[in-house]
């Protein structure tokens, strides 16, 4: 049995894979999806995906968004989507260093809960492409 | 009486290079409209997808109260409107403009994006809440994201009823309109199509609530992205368009001047040689 998967964002679809299991980093904890779960709509983190693509272990970082699962179909909304392989960790650390910078500031003109999902996105990102 | 064959030349010569000008907007307008309609494409199924769970999730949750779907009596709109940066792009800013004198009330809150109509709304006396103009160009979703923000947090505070974006629709190729479009509280479609499916169970997780109070701001700022980029796509049509019909102006100027340049000629030279037949004639 395999979970059909489809990846949609702004860009357009960025992937369809089958796979045997799903882990997501939903809003309540981290929960895997097997074959014939039952239907379920749920929030996602900024956090991890991983995924079984044709016998190897595939990692993403995801910037939040919405998971759909129906009938073995599933499908994640969301704003941004990055394989491991895909990660440019010296952008992500940039990233990371222009918001931590941003969040010391006293600075009222800076958005500070944008700055923060910045940093979380940034983190995300390294945290992944260093996962083992 | 014919004009001069000097001043024909250079009336000529300037058509001609304002031909070249406007033939070269044109056709960067053309692949700018290309760019951008394939970006909205690529947008669409996105935004289809957010709009549709929103609406499972409502017809499956008859009880759900978020704040985002209930509809207020609050009668103040905070409303973005979308114009160009620059100008020669036809009518596209005028119909704007006049769609917004028509549709919304000067003292609620707006926001312009683009700086061409920055001045003139503010002259108008429009409610502005921005504090100088913003480029159209510039533009990215995550700026869009914080207008939208902003409409959210007046909305949770209840000082709008009511938040909705002004945009240039593109019906084709050809055709742009203004349109609005609300974005909160959110439109619901109140009978999904795909019905037969509704008696599976499907787990919420959290909540319904939970759900739609995330979901919806975050499809706010993606209708919104949605809007911007339709609008923009609609300028360069417009400017395409605008620029096309300058070509051809120019094209029929620039024959007709060239027929009268060598009619000109023409008539010189006539009179040139029945000057040396009299003269001839009279030695």
């Amino acid at each position: 049995m395999m979970i059909h998967c489809r990846v949609v964002t702004p860009t357009g679809i960025y992937k369809e894979f089958d796979t045997p299991i799903l882990n997501l980093d939903t809003e309540d904890g981290e929960r895997g999806i097997l074959p014939n779960h039952m239907p379920i709509v749920t929030m996602l983190k900024i956090g991890m995906l991983d995924s079984i693509e044709n016998d190897v272990r595939t990692y993403y970082a995801v910037a939040g968004g919405l998971f759909y699962f129906r009938d073995n179909q599933a499908e994640i909304i969301t704003p941004a989507i990055e394989q491991r392989e895909e990660i440019d960790a010296a952008r992500a650390e940039r990233a990371k260093m222009r918001a931590e910078k941003r969040l010391s500031s006293d600075n009222p003109n800076i958005d500070q809960k944008r700055a923060e999902v910045a940093l979380k996105r940034a983190l995300n990102r390294l945290h992944v492409s260093e996962y083992k | 009486m014919a004009q001069s064959k000097q001043a024909l030349r250079s009336r000529i010569r300037s058509v001609n290079s304002t031909r070249k000008i406007t033939k070269a907007m044109e056709m960067i307008a053309n692949a700018k409209l290309f760019k951008q309609r394939n970006r909205m494409e690529a947008n669409r199924l996105y935004a289809q997808r957010l709009q549709d769970t929103v609406d499972e999730i409502v017809a499956r949750n008859p009880n759900a109260e978020s704040v985002f779907i209930t509809q207020r009596d609050n009668p103040h709109r905070m409303t973005i409107i979308f114009c160009s940066d620059l100008g020669l792009c036809g009518s596209y800013n005028q119909n704007v403009l006049k769609f917004a004198r028509k549709q919304l009330n000067k003292t609620d809150p707006t926001i312009v994006i683009g700086t061409s109509l920055y001045r003139t709304f503010k002259e108008e006396g429009f409610n502005l809440i921005q504090e100088g103009p913003y480029s159209s160009d510039a533009m990215n979703e995550f700026i869009l994201e914080d207008f939208v923000e902003l409409g959210v947090q007046k909305y949770l505070n209840d000082e709008i009823g009511n938040v909705q974006l002004l945009y240039t629709k593109f019906v084709n190729t050809m055709t742009f309109e203004p349109a609005i479009e609300t974005i909160l509280p959110a439109p619901v479609e109140e009978n999904p199509s795909d019905k037969e499916t509704f008696h599976v169970e499907t787990l919420f997780e959290p909540d319904a609530d939970t759900i739609l109070n995330q979901l919806i701001p975050q499809m706010a700022a993606n209708v919104a992205y949605a809007d911007w980029m339709e609008s923009t796509t609609s300028e360069q049509g417009s400017r395409r368009m605008a620029m096309k019909t300058a070509t051809d102006n120019a094209d029929e100027l620039s024959a007709n001047l060239l027929l009268e340049f060598n009619k000109a000629r023409q008539a010189s030279i006539t009179q040139e040689i029945t000057e040396i037949v009299g003269g001839s004639s009279a030695v």
